[in-house]
């Protein structure tokens, strides 16, 4: 096998004959062409999904032995430190739920400006499904109402 | 010579074929219902206030309509901000970009609430600058079984989660 092809010429391949170079060139191009298009389109058609990640994410386990994941969501690496440290807090206060707390996930995120800051709770409590969405703001002093005591007081357990 | 134009009219025709589909594909209508509500805590140096948000987005066919309507504790409404614009989801994930071109705002109180504050700054602020306000609407979780969605929307960073009707 490997020595026919070393002879350049065999009778049997007659195409070298039959061509000349320039269709030859249009070929080679043409083949290269729907290589490209192909590779567009499947790349097109199933796109690397990006889901948007959170900075970080923990699982409490509350005194209930109960599990409960909680999200962080920043948007610039400017308020990361806010963001975590308010994590803690509000790690603290569910882990100070006696009862079964309805939440599975708990999503953090504070907006750029230090305005807003967002607590979105997802769960389920007896076989219906619950979501609520706590939204603070404290303009003057930078989130310096955020306690355990504040989300005490807006019944973060329920 | 021959052959070879068969072959390029027979590449030429699976080309069209593909961008055919692609452009199939990439135009169907785009259905999205959300419905999410917010408590919401302004604080101030010794005040603190409670309001309701309820925030709706209908997106049909690329059009979309975002509402905020703000509410007191007992219900009464306290204004709200409606925007009109385009949506269209990018090829890669889960995410659409918004285009807001025009909005109309009410408010029936004294004060506003601090969201809808900062909402009604920031888009006009576009508005009036760029006659745009560009904004993003990202899946972060979508149930379709459980009809919920999380979502986070930029400016803000502002996470919700929703009610997804499809």
């Amino acid at each position: 096998m490997v020595q026919s092809f070393a002879q350049p010429r065999t009778p049997k391949y007659m195409l070298h004959e039959q061509m000349n170079p320039a269709p030859k060139m249009l070929g080679v191009v043409i083949v290269l062409v729907a290589m490209l298009a192909l590779s567009v389109f499947f790349l097109k058609r199933f796109p690397l999904d990006t889901v948007t990640m959170p900075l970080s994410q923990q699982t409490l386990t509350l005194a209930s032995g109960q599990q409960v994941q909680l999200l962080l969501y920043a948007n610039s690496r400017m308020n990361n430190h806010i963001l975590e440290s308010h994590a803690t807090i509000l790690a603290a206060a569910l882990m100070q739920c006696r009862q079964q707390v309805p939440w599975q996930q708990v999503y953090l995120s504070i907006s750029h400006e230090k305005q807003m800051l967002n607590i979105s709770m997802k769960g389920e409590q007896g076989g219906h499904f619950k979501l609520r969405n706590i939204k603070a703001s404290d303009i003057e002093r930078h989130m310096g109402f955020f306690s355990q005591q504040w989300l005490a007081g807006v019944n973060l357990c329920e | 010579m021959n052959r070879a134009w068969v072959w390029l009219v027979l590449v030429l025709a699976v080309l069209l074929a593909v961008v055919r589909v692609y452009y199939a594909r990439s135009n169907h209508s785009e259905q999205l219902l959300l419905n999410c509500s917010s408590e919401l805590y302004d604080h101030d140096k010794k005040d603190s206030q409670q309001y309701y948000l309820l925030m709706d987005l209908q997106a049909d066919n690329h059009n979309v309509l975002l509402n905020y309507r703000y509410f007191t504790v007992d219900g009464t409404p306290v204004g709200s901000i409606k925007m009109h614009g385009d949506l269209k989801r990018n090829p890669a994930g889960s995410s659409y970009d918004l285009t807001i071109h025009d909005k109309e705002e009410q408010l029936l109180e004294k004060t506003k609430p601090a969201h809808m504050d900062y909402l009604s700054y920031i888009s006009g602020l576009n508005l009036t600058n760029k006659s745009i306000h560009p904004m993003t609407l990202e899946m972060l979780d979508t149930d379709e079984q459980q009809h919920y969605a999380i979502v986070r929307f930029q400016p803000g960073n502002a996470v919700y989660g929703c009610r997804l009707q499809h």
